[in-house]
């Protein structure tokens, strides 16, 4: 029986592309050249164009990334819902026109269109890892910019020294707001400092396309080395000012979520431990690493601040 | 007597909820400010290991009622209760 060794360039035929996908594809392209003779028009159309980004390869994720279905389909978003399957209510969030004001303690207010900030940041790709309260956790190739790069447009004043993120709440497509005892608006923050800090990126797309509205599209602040919760989405509103904000977490349960929340495993959520953490889409359980593993990037962040509770 | 009489307690306890609070004043608002942990588990837990659906269908709409309107609802319930025994009520 002949031995048939594959070559490098071989696929499985289970990989292959089925035709109409290709088909399709070649329309879309035709669709793209038309997009560059007149941009901005798909945007003027109401959708969602991500420019083309390059990966930074600074930071490694270290992991397989997660499988898109299930990054995009288990969610955190109060405003839709406790649970985990808001993907689709989330749907009904639109995504364009959307506007983000940077203002407070700044020089330079300003009112953002997103499509502007797609055109004018200096757009790229991060593969990050997401660690959850929750013990879970996810890689993803998040496309954005960095937030020092949108606050220089602002132009913060010295005094300002800390940076609030602020989420849309719309009742008629948001069913978690009829719960009006909570503290609507989602309100997130943290220092100037870790605002400069690089890792700070402001999301705009994941797997190389718009960032759904579930996964807090069309645009959402990420800092890696914290928990989840700290990363607000759908903003529309960042605010920079001089006292220390309270977030929405911290104000319903401030035994268990606090300003800080950097990830760390020695340290238990009041209710469970932090020790490890399950990788979405397996049952696999790995060990949760101080910082998220981005402790070289940021651990001098928390120089003289050990008197904080900076693991909740 | 007596049942009427508990009845009574309750649309009196309505009323001064109405006047206190406002009439608008929900349900879940008082909740949470008597406990905002623990009215977030609650919701946690039915949505997350029962079904969404059981808190938008019945919780929210519970916990969105005016405040007053619980114990009307309870002072209605031993009004009925008082009438459907007679010379005992």
């Amino acid at each position: 029986m002949p031995i048939r060794i594959p070559r490098g360039w071989e696929i499985p035929e289970a990989q292959v592309t089925p035709e109409a996908l290709v088909a399709g594809r070649r329309k879309a392209l035709g669709l793209g050249a038309g997009l560059l003779a007149a941009p901005g028009l798909a945007a003027a159309q109401g959708a969602p164009v991500l420019p083309p980004a390059m990966r930074n390869t600074r930071y490694v994720p270290g992991r397989d990334i997660t499988a898109e279905r299930e990054a995009t389909t288990f969610n955190n978003y109060y405003e839709f819902g406790s649970h985990k399957t808001i993907s689709q209510a989330a749907q009904r969030l639109p995504q364009r026109p959307w506007t983000v004001k940077v203002e407070g303690m700044v020089e330079a207010p300003r009112e953002f269109g997103i499509d502007d900030l797609l055109r004018t940041m200096p757009i790229e790709e991060r593969v990050y890892r997401l660690r959850c309260v929750e013990a879970w956790s996810m890689v993803v190739p998040w496309t954005g910019f960095p937030l020092s790069a949108l606050l220089e447009q602002v132009k913060p004043l010295a005094s300002a020294r800390f940076v609030v993120f602020e989420t849309a709440a719309v009742p008629s497509v948001m069913p978690g707001l009829r719960q009006s005892w909570y503290p609507w608006p989602y309100i997130e923050g943290c220092t100037i400092a870790e605002a400069g800090n690089d890792l700070s990126f402001m999301v705009v797309g994941a797997y190389g396309k718009p960032l759904p509205a579930q996964n807090g599209g069309p645009i959402r602040i990420h800092q890696p080395w914290k928990y989840g919760f700290k990363g607000g989405k759908s903003i529309v509103r960042i605010t920079l000012t001089d006292r220390r904000p309270v977030s929405f977490w911290e104000r319903i349960q401030p035994q268990e979520y606090g300003f800080w929340a950097n990830v760390n495993p020695e340290v238990p959520h009041p209710r469970w431990s932090q020790a490890s953490e399950r990788v979405l889409g397996s049952n696999e359980r790995i060990p949760t690493r101080l910082f998220n593993g981005y402790g070289e990037f940021v651990a001098g962040l928390y120089t003289g601040l050990q008197n904080e509770r900076l693991w909740a | 007597m007596i049942l009427r009489t508990i009845a009574l307690l309750f649309f009196g306890l309505a009323v001064a909820l109405g006047f206190a609070l406002g009439w608008g004043y929900e349900l879940g608002t008082a909740m949470y400010k008597v406990n905002p942990a623990a009215l977030n588990s609650l919701q946690v837990g039915v949505q997350r290991y029962l079904a969404p659906v059981i808190w938008d269908g019945l919780f929210v709409p519970f916990l969105t009622m005016p405040v007053w309107l619980l114990p009307t609802l309870f002072g209605l319930g031993f009004m009925i209760a008082s009438s459907m025994r007679p010379g005992r009520g």
